[in-house]
């Protein structure tokens, strides 16, 4: 089940909030795990089995790191890292490391493709940041299963994120009010999202489908193309977490926010403090820190900063063009510390962010093709040696369909049109509430009439 | 006692954890199996050969699919406009596309059942029991008085 359904707005959600709402204190419990369970269970029954072992096996790790004796924490805490990576690792990594191991000894290794259980990277490492907290003490083990299972599967950020960790949603687990005003702000967050997902990321998405679908195109429909790509991957993302942010507001819950417009940055390690800053802080508390950080010698925090981002793409898929994307923004990161910085900080904002940009939609490139050849066919057109020219009649009939979205595209994916609308709803509450309303009846409308288009990041 | 007690439990999670994935990966692939074999075993079943062969024109007409989407398929559909028997299987070159192509098989038996829903009971009555399913890289759309013997034939194959 996808947020952006029509069975899902209209039918799921509205039974599964009226029975949440009356369904008083710790039975609300009850009904959110099982409102989980439907949910996963929609479009992968078998999966669910996968799902509730995630949860038992890190509940019942995370009370033996809190009772067995002080030397063997380390042995559970290793034993329990191995087995969550050992789950990820079968349904994801097992035939791209066939694949490699294929390719170094020139002999393809025959092996069935396993479909990739919804939302795993994103509940293992939920449960991993869960187990490595307990293990820290930062945080108590959960001594009741079925409030570990609300956390551990909790629907709304189970498909696609954002990576929610226990320690920021621990006292709301125990108690969290749920009034109309909350509701309200939910209700809006997941309009904003679904308009993002539906109006903007899905028409985007026929651009970049159409362009890269033709592998002799001009310089410019190339460039059409890819810019198409970074602001449908932006507004699918960000439109995907904001719904989930909005049922979690519903639900009482106060998740983090996981963009903050990155696409304003004036450097790459500000673009991903401001992108899927969930996964972010993942990386840098669980790995990047333990790793030693930037307080070691310049050779090790490189090799720190290289291997966080090669894991960072690797974490995106199994595929050499992921892991690729992951050290490219590694290097520019490294770069930026030590050549850049002081560059970056005196020039204008607006250079800073051009040059930001620029490296963001080469990176997306690296991304959205998955062979090292397609990258190069791609990047070779953009750049002019693999193109059919500077300029076609394709060009134009894709920069003048969508010139219009482009523009709205650069307009929402800054933060003056929510500041704006923010404004609107302190002054003139009912003309917000009416333009709201006016984005729900367009995104159902494009519901009605789109195929099924499931999230991007879902499939990671 | 506490000690070897927790030592059992995680055994046990351990021990049915390998048992599940075991399952799942007998459970959720199909064997390799060429177009070859799966014609020359499907073309051994009567109620197909009574249908009329298909090629990659009917199959982008009836299912929007293009043979070059597809690693090979068999394809047959009976004569009659107003009958809704036809057996197609398709291999695909990854589970991604496999996914594609179950949508595919699903949109049209969508669109058999608009056609048919306002009139053609027995019809309907088939397309309520047609098998459109995907196991590997296999998706197979199977509808006709024969559909589970079909069903069958094809999936002891994978």
């Amino acid at each position: 089940m996808v947020f952006s359904s029509i069975f899902f707005i209209f039918c799921f959600l509205p039974v599964f909030m009226l029975i949440y709402y009356l369904v008083p204190g710790k039975g609300k419990d009850i009904v959110l795990f099982a409102g989980s369970l439907v949910f996963y269970a929609w479009g992968e029954p078998v999966y669910v089995i996968l799902m509730m072992f995630s949860a038992l096996f890190n509940y019942y790790m995370g009370l033996e790191l809190d009772r067995c004796p002080e030397e063997s924490r380390k042995a559970n805490l290793i034993f329990a890292i191995i087995v969550n990576t050992a789950i990820l690792g079968f349904f994801k990594y097992y035939g791209f490391l066939l694949d490699t191991v294929g390719g170094l000894i020139g002999h393809a290794i025959s092996h069935p493709e396993l479909s990739l259980p919804i939302g795993i990277s994103f509940y293992t490492f939920k449960n991993l940041s869960y187990i490595i907290d307990v293990y820290r003490e930062k945080i108590y083990s959960q001594e009741n299963f079925l409030t570990f299972c609300v956390y551990s599967t909790m629907f709304p950020h189970m498909a696609a994120g954002p990576i929610v960790r226990y320690a920021d949603i621990e006292k709301q687990l125990e108690r969290r009010p749920v009034n109309i005003m909350k509701f309200g702000v939910g209700a809006e967050y997941f309009i904003k999202g679904l308009a993002k997902k539906v109006i903007l990321a899905d028409n985007l998405a026929v651009i970049y489908n159409s362009v890269s679908s033709s592998s002799h195109n001009a310089v410019l429909t190339a460039w059409i193309g890819i810019f198409a790509y970074t602001m449908q991957i932006y507004f699918d993302f960000s439109g995907y977490s904001d719904m989930a942010i909005g049922i979690g507001r519903m639900l009482g819950f106060d998740f983090l926010k996981n963009f903050d417009y990155p696409y304003i940055s004036g450097t790459i390690t500000e673009f991903w403090r401001r992108w899927h800053m969930s996964l972010g802080s993942w990386f840098r508390d669980y790995i990047y820190i333990p790793l030693g950080g930037n307080r070691v010698s310049t050779l090790k925090h490189i090799r720190n900063i290289l291997i966080v981002w090669a894991l960072t793409g690797l974490w995106h898929g199994a595929s050499w063009n992921f892991v690729l994307w992951g050290v490219y923004y590694g290097i520019l990161q490294l770069f930026e510390k030590y050549f850049l910085s002081d560059y970056l900080g005196r020039a204008p904002k607006i250079v800073g962010n051009i040059y930001t940009m620029f490296c963001v939609v080469i990176g997306w490139v690296f991304f959205s093709q998955t062979s090292f050849g397609a990258i190069a066919n791609y990047l070779g057109t953009m750049f002019g040696p693999a193109a059919s020219g500077f300029a076609d009649s394709a060009t134009f009939y894709y920069f003048r369909t969508g010139i219009v979205l482009f523009v709205i595209c650069i307009i929402a994916c800054r933060p003056a049109l929510q500041e704006r609308f923010r404004k609107l709803m302190k002054r003139n509450m009912p003309a917000a509430i009416a333009i709201d309303a006016a984005l729900l009846a367009i995104s159902t409308a494009y519901m009605v009439y789109n195929s099924y288009s499931p999230f991007l990041y879902q499939k990671f | 006692m506490q000690f070897s007690k927790s030592l059992l439990i995680k055994a046990a999670m351990v021990v049915f954890l390998v048992l599940y994935l075991g399952w799942i990966y007998n459970s959720d692939n199909a064997k390799d199996v060429s177009m070859e074999d799966i014609s020359f075993t499907m073309e051994n079943i009567s109620s197909v050969t009574e249908m009329q062969k298909r090629g990659k024109g009917d199959l982008q007409r009836y299912f929007s699919v293009m043979d070059t989407d597809t690693e090979g398929y068999f394809f047959y559909k009976d004569i009659s406009p107003m009958s809704v028997n036809e057996v197609l299987i398709m291999k695909a070159a990854s589970r991604d596309k496999a996914v594609s192509l179950l949508e595919a098989a699903e949109a049209h038996l969508e669109s058999q059942e608009n056609v048919f829903g306002a009139y053609g009971t027995d019809q309907m009555g088939l397309l309520s029991e047609a098998s459109v399913e995907s196991k590997g890289n296999y998706v197979w759309y199977m509808c006709g008085p024969d559909a589970s013997t079909w069903r069958r034939a094809f999936t002891s194959l994978i």
